[in-house]
């Protein structure tokens, strides 16, 4: 396997449950301010008690879109955040080499639900919403907003399509497929995932509790996250500040079972595996490991073995923020993977919230508290149905290695 | 940084087709009146989706492009190995729909508690390339591309670009649709497709304006190698070009049209002179037909030798159909003879050494894909 040329983070943004900034997001980690809460977008029998990571506020006003799925508002707003931090100008590059790459996965389902009610209920039916359910609608809205031409993808690998989208961005800058990606992912609560979740027994009724001895299991939630992706010389030559260096990516697929993860966590150690050899790193050399910790009794301790196998008897710190965010599906890659940059840029390791006492079938000692640190490599894991796991690899910006 | 094409041998290659003609059949009361047309699998292919595996609870969509990959397999002569060396890249709009659709539905009808578990695993759009891993015993890089008639495009760049990158040693590709009644709902409330069930004929200028097209279903998939690593390929990727234009119908221009495919070509370093089959993806609705008619004909004036094919004929029309057209170029390509079932409207095609395939739709996604012997 070759060694991928880094790749520049030059502009993030984020929207979720914690906030509706980057910095509002870090003041919430930093903070361990506690973001569920009670759905209140929708009714649900079986779930309106559950706290989720409901984003408040009206996604529509901020997008400033005039139609499309909630999803769409989330992408769009996330995306606006990333173009103006990396300092984008239409007039910067051609369009046909600016890329969207998002992860995907429930799109406008409300809009489907919505239909079936009206058709089950034998009223008159209106197809124009279901020209709002398609996934891609979000990808296809942020390369209009920003006039971005060139190709364009979306990514519907269950959870980990969040890492698999910025995987697959970083591809497109090696192949010089492009010069700006806009990569990440984007994810809205609906009736379909709270239920489809419920059915499965995988939700926490009192808030997910990654790694601890007492977890019940997730909480979900929504939200967006989106990086701008460049290589280092369009970076260099437009004088853009890059935030960090995506290294490194690894995706596997553990083909174990259609939803539950290998036992063993072999594919999530493989994901790792690779990412550090594309990144040509040891180890040794990852100093924060920003997990996928989802709080449910299989993904924890796999992906503690997972951690184990690749990293040994001192693995790197380890924290989830899911119970900032929720499981934010699609998003999580590309929201936890901002988290990890913004752990890098702020020299700090944010808190595993919910953890009270580490489940002892988990070999891992999960950071609890907010603490500083100084960090030169984090990564960022993700696992999903079907085994699909990811890794990035992510590198300070100012670290002396990253300077050569 | 400069573009490299992402270049692969094809070395094997297998499809699900819909039977040769639509068939027709009641519409649901609640939308129409008149009974629908469409594509679908025929009775023999039907049965053949009865797999091994249908034991365990898969949608129609997995069992599809199973029987695709089987059939890909079967015609390999060095098999993929299992295990990590064999990437997995799947493009699909609407995955299985058809089990999202079932899942809501008893929550409407049910209440929420009548949620049922497997229909819900089901409805995650990675279903099918994960079942294919879980198949087949592909344990690489895995991907699933959704974003409608890129997605098969976009699966086929990926395969090749881990190839190229040394990530992989072969990569199944897969495109596959299965056709779901909410999809034909919403096709014709919106007036996209007819109810006639006579054929598609693709640039033939038979269905009037407002007719529409007709929906399809099937799947294609291929056998993806680095170049030269195996035994005689059967057809040789030259580049692959997915893009969103910036433009929806009716706003298109085949100025523009006609650069994004020289531009097609130049990445994958073919001169027009060399194309012996342009193959496009026309499907008989006459606003989208006019469009590749146009770029057609204006291919055609720097080489007046270009012949034109359809194959929407054999296919109807959905997201992914574009895998099938990639199929029958591949076999023209490896047979250097255009396949009895693509029907040529313009020009005379010879010994066929290349073959360009361009697809564009009314949401502006366009594509150029170039197969070589």
């Amino acid at each position: 396997m070759k060694k991928r040329p880094r790749v520049a983070v030059t502009g993030m943004g984020i929207v979720s449950a914690a906030g509706w900034t980057l910095d509002e997001t870090w003041g919430s980690l930093a903070a361990g301010r506690e973001c569920l809460r009670p759905l209140s977008l929708f009714e649900s029998q079986r779930c309106g008690k559950l706290p989720v990571g409901e984003v408040t506020g009206d996604p529509a006003r901020r997008s400033g879109l005039a139609a499309g799925s909630r999803s769409d508002h989330l992408a769009v707003w996330a995306a606006g955040q990333a173009y103006a931090d990396a300092g984008l100008r239409a007039d910067g590059f051609a369009a046909e080499r600016g890329a969207v790459v998002l992860g995907a996965l429930t799109g406008g389902m409300m809009f489907t639900e919505e239909f079936l009610v009206g058709l089950f209920g034998e009223k008159r039916v209106d197809a124009r919403g279901l020209d709002e359910r398609a996934c891609c609608n979000a990808t296809d809205r942020v390369a209009e907003r920003f006039g971005l031409g060139g190709f364009r993808a979306t990514v519907s690998n269950a959870c980990a399509s969040g890492g698999s989208a910025l995987g697959l961005g970083g591809d497109l800058i090696a192949a010089g497929e492009a010069d700006v990606v806009l990569a990440g992912g984007v994810d809205s609560l609906n009736r379909v995932v709270l239920n489809g979740f419920g059915s499965l027994m995988l939700v926490s009724p009192d808030g997910c509790r990654p790694f601890d001895a007492e977890r019940k299991g997730m909480s979900v939630g929504e939200g967006s996250g989106v990086l701008v992706l460049e290589s280092e010389a369009h970076a260099r030559a437009r004088g853009a500040r890059v935030r960090a260096w995506l290294v490194g990516c690894g995706n596997t697929c553990d083909a174990h079972h259609v939803s539950a993860p290998q036992p063993e966590g072999r594919g999530l150690a493989e994901a790792m595996r690779i990412a550090l050899a594309d990144a040509g790193l040891l180890p040794a050399a990852v100093d924060y490991i920003n997990a996928h910790g989802t709080g449910t009794a299989d993904n924890d301790p796999v992906e503690a073995r997972a951690i184990r196998a690749i990293f040994g008897e001192m693995p790197p710190a380890v924290s989830s923020t899911k119970r900032f965010f929720g499981h934010t599906l699609a998003a999580a890659g590309a929201i936890e993977a901002i988290v990890a940059v913004l752990a890098l840029e702020r020299q700090a390791i944010p808190p595993n919230l919910g953890l009270r006492k580490v489940d002892p079938k988990i070999p891992l000692a999960p950071v609890a508290e907010y603490r500083e640190a100084e960090l030169d490599v984090a990564m960022s894991t993700s696992l999903g149905f079907g085994g699909n796991n990811s890794a990035l690899l992510f590198r300070r910006a100012g670290s002396r290695e990253a300077a050569t | 940084m400069t573009y490299v094409a992402c270049t692969a041998d094809i070395v094997a290659a297998g499809a699900v087709r819909p039977g040769p003609a639509p068939v027709s059949r009641p519409a649901p009361s609640a939308v129409a009146q008149e009974p629908w047309a469409a594509y679908r699998l025929d009775a023999a292919t039907e049965q053949d989706l009865s797999l091994p595996e249908r034991i365990k609870r898969m949608g129609r969509g997995q069992e599809m492009s199973i029987l695709a990959v089987r059939r890909a397999l079967d015609a390999c002569a060095e098999a993929p190995a299992r295990g990590g060396a064999t990437a997995v890249a799947v493009g699909t709009a609407w995955a299985e729909e058809g089990d999202e659709i079932v899942f809501l539905e008893n929550l409407i009808k049910l209440g929420e508690k009548a949620a049922k578990p497997a229909y819900f695993v089901n409805s995650v759009k990675n279903a099918l390339a994960s079942q294919l891993a879980l198949t087949f015993g592909f344990r690489g890089e895995n991907q699933t591309f959704a974003h409608d008639a890129l997605s098969f495009e976009s699966a086929l760049w990926h395969g090749a670009h881990l190839l190229r990158a040394g990530r992989a040693r072969h990569a199944v590709v897969c495109g596959v649709e299965a056709l779901v009644e909410l999809q034909e709902m919403h096709g014709h409330l919106l007036g996209w497709y007819g109810t006639d069930a006579t054929a598609l004929a693709p640039l033939a200028g038979k269905r009037a304006a407002g007719q529409g097209t007709l929906p399809g279903e099937g799947a294609a998939a291929f056998v993806l190698a680095a170049p030269r690593v195996g035994p005689k390929p059967l057809a040789r990727l030259l580049g692959v070009r997915a893009r969103g234009s910036l433009r929806r119908w009716p706003a298109l221009r085949v100025s523009e049209e006609l650069e994004f495919v020289a531009q097609g070509l130049r990445d994958a370093g073919t001169r027009q002179g060399d194309i012996g089959l342009l193959l496009v993806g026309a499907n008989g609705e006459p606003g989208l037909d006019g469009i590749y008619a146009e770029v057609a004909r204006g291919l055609r004036a720097r080489a007046p030798g270009l012949a034109v094919g359809v194959y929407r004929h054999l296919t109807g029309d959905f997201a992914v159909a574009s895998a099938l057209g990639f199929e029958l170029a591949v076999r023209a390509v490896a047979s250097r003879a255009v396949p009895a079932e693509v029907r040529v409207v313009d020009g005379t095609a010879g010994a066929v050494e290349r073959v360009l395939l361009y697809h564009v739709t009314n949401a502006g996604y366009h594509s150029t894909t170039v197969v070589s012997a």
